[in-house]
């Protein structure tokens, strides 16, 4: 009997399963549809800016490289968002963390005096436990005083990027380079390639194994189990003793941490120096990469590694075409709003519902 | 300091720099006495900002641009709502959405409307002009402040006066009120959530779009990708510390703008980096919101209107 009961059970996961990959394939279609729409009403050659989207980063070694590189930030990020949702927080300090990485990351490897394999460490670590204790204020602020962390984590978002800015203009400038920017990293400093033909590097391998890390912290440790339960029953967890409002803070530092050592990982394995100007939206990416990953980090990579795809297409097309290369932000959107619908393609899960009904002799 | 803080240029230009603030605070306001976090009043700004500069250039005309920017705001709106009501998309997850499409969106058309990226500088939107009534303006202190205004400040306070009124003394305010309490059962006693939410979401539009229009052809004269910089973000935390009383929340608009105006103006007087200068309004926002919630009395009050809110989410 029971033995049933689990066999339909399984049933039942594999068919929601399928249900939802179904979803994501349409909304996946749908939105790469609005793109399209817009590129042919806006470029004066449509199908050569289509076909450059969509074939570019298969033609080239590069191109294709650069579909692993664009995903780097957004794995960490997404991986970020997905623990703080799991535990039922909005925070998208993820942004700002990020940007606080990728600056102290460049800084702590170009200033520090370490051996080669011991400095990008020290260049990541530290960088996560400066964005973990910024990330520790609206994280405290919500579990003490129940503030919106939405809103003030997007206050801070702001703060940490006009105060790295000033650090660059005013501490961190390299005199000597032409343009603002910090000194350069140098070799022991800089996270090796693991393809030096299309400058893929290592950072991808923390990526990965962080994603992998946080999906057994989440599914195999009791510090995830308190973070699920938090997330989905607040109450309940709290009834059962879990202490809710430390899960709340310490989920959110560590967010704030792993999205610190993403842009450190970031910087030190794909860039020189750090010049940024503006936030580069890291963090709403990651929000979006999490909630089309079901917030199920082993599916963050693939999910990321798509709209790596997309990006490696959308820069070669605004390279070679008429077309800006932020269609994929519309793309990014479209398919957040139909992923996140629980109406979207809802007549099929009922019917699949009606149909295990059904055979379940019910 | 404290003439420059009492000064008639003070007065004058804190309420300029407030302006999308309190717009966007309205928008909150109305959106959240419907049960809803609309977050996509910074996106629905930054789209109306787009549309009033775009259409006011080439048609010439300020009004058109105003009416474009305020049409584009309510058409957010109805996206919002097909997102939220129809989809069943969490209204933060629309709201995130309908910002990153409003952000790839803006450089999309602008891109192919006008061949340029980052702003519209090279074709200048009509300004929305001043109102200067002649006599009352030379009052010292207030009479600047009162009378000669830009056209948009006073729709700004003939509007904000209506929306008090229809929310406090009219049966689409009441309604809007009960779906914001209890969807459930507002909708038990017949009221039709669905529309009462749209309309809501409709009004809030209209504030998004004429704070995207203040921002475009009164604060600066053409739209900037990134002009609101968290203006929409800060309407609501505006909102969220005037706890539904839209006097409160027109003040602490006006107090963030204030805060933002005297970044920008102690730039030349104090020796302090632009930089950081640049972060006060967004520390004011966190140090008010802080303050406000260490409030015992406030707190009670606002956890009991929070209670209801799981009910309402179903609706």
């Amino acid at each position: 009997m029971i033995q049933r009961v689990k066999a339909l059970m399984r049933a039942d996961g594999l068919r929601q399963a399928f249900f939802e990959v179904l979803r994501t394939l349409a909304a996946i279609v749908l939105a790469l549809l609005v793109a399209l729409l817009i590129i042919l009403f806006t470029s004066q050659e449509p199908g050569r800016a289509i076909r450059i989207f969509l074939q570019a980063p298969f033609l080239s070694s590069y191109n294709f490289g650069q579909i692993i590189t664009q995903s780097i930030p957004l794995i960490f990020t997404g991986v970020a968002v997905c623990l703080m949702i799991r535990a039922g927080q909005f925070n998208l300090f993820v942004e700002g963390a990020f940007f606080v990485g990728m600056l102290f990351g460049a800084v702590i490897a170009a200033g520090f005096k370490l051996p080669a394999v011991i400095l990008p460490i020290v260049a990541m670590l530290l960088p996560a436990l400066l964005a973990g204790l910024i990330g520790y204020l609206p994280a405290k602020m919500k579990s003490a005083l129940n503030i919106n962390e939405f809103v003030s984590s997007l206050m801070f978002n702001f703060i940490i990027f006009w105060v790295c800015l000033y650090l660059l203009n005013h501490h961190f400038l390299d005199p000597e380079y032409s343009s603002l920017a910090t000194r350069t990293i140098p070799p022991a400093g800089k996270l090796f390639f693991l393809s030096v033909t299309n400058e893929v590097s290592s950072s991808f391998l923390i990526a990965l194994g962080l994603a992998v890390l946080a999906w057994f912290f989440l599914n195999h440790t009791r510090w995830g189990y308190a973070i699920r339960m938090t997330g989905e029953n607040p109450e309940f967890a709290n009834f059962i003793g879990i202490n809710v409002r430390a899960v709340v803070t310490r989920t959110q530092v560590l967010g704030a941490a792993i999205a610190g050592l993403g842009g450190a990982a970031f910087e030190l394995g794909n860039f020189y120096r750090f010049n940024l100007k503006a936030l580069p939206n890291y963090g709403f990416d990651g929000f979006i990469i999490a909630i089309i990953a079901r917030n199920n980090p082993l599916l963050v990579p693939l999910v990321a590694l798509f709209m790596g795809y997309l990006r490696a297409g959308a820069a070669q097309m605004a390279l070679y075409s008429d077309v800006t290369n932020d269609v994929i932000y519309i793309i990014q959107a479209v398919m957040l709003i139909l992923v996140g619908g629980q109406a979207f393609l809802s007549f099929l899960k009922k019917r699949s519902l009606r149909k295990a009904a059904r055979e379940g002799g019910g | 300091m404290i003439d420059f803080i009492f000064s008639e240029t003070f007065l004058v230009s804190s309420l300029a720099y407030a302006m999308p603030i309190i717009f966007a605070g309205l928008a909150a306001y109305i959106s959240k006495k419907a049960g809803l976090l609309n977050i996509n009043i910074e996106g629905s700004m930054s789209m109306a900002a787009l549309a009033g500069a775009l259409v006011s250039y080439f048609s010439q005309s300020w009004v058109l641009g105003v009416v474009s920017a305020v049409i584009t705001g309510m058409l957010m709106s109805l996206v919002l709502s097909a997102c939220v009501m129809w989809l069943k998309t969490d209204s933060v997850l629309s709201g995130i959405a309908l910002n990153t499409l409003a952000s790839g969106l803006a450089v999309v058309i602008l891109f192919a409307v006008l061949g340029v990226q980052g702003d519209t500088s090279s074709s200048p939107s009509l300004m929305i002009p001043v109102l200067n009534i002649p006599g009352l303006s030379a009052i010292p202190i207030i009479g600047r402040f009162l009378f000669q205004e830009n056209v948009l400040v006073y729709v700004m306070i003939s509007l904000a006066v209506l929306l008090w009124l229809v929310v406090e003394r009219t049966r689409l305010g009441a309604h809007i009120k009960a779906v914001g309490y209890n969807a459930q059962a507002a909708r038990s006693v017949g009221i039709r959530v669905e529309r009462t939410r749209l309309v809501a979401l409709l009004i809030c539009g209209v504030f998004s779009g004429l704070g995207g229009a203040y921002l475009s052809m009164v604060y600066l004269s053409y739209f900037s990708v990134g002009m609101v910089a968290g203006r929409g973000f800060i309407g609501i935390a505006a909102e969220a510390m005037g706890a539904g009383n839209l006097l409160s929340t027109l003040f602490f608009a006006w107090l963030f703008g204030a805060v933002d105006y005297f970044a920008t103006g102690a730039q030349s007087v104090l020796n302090v980096p632009y930089e950081l200068l640049n972060t006060l309004p967004y520390l004011m926002t966190v140090i008010a919101l802080v303050i406000y919630s260490l409030k015992p009395g406030l707190k009670k009050r606002s956890r009991k209107q929070r209670d209801p809110k799981p009910v309402s989410k179903e609706g």
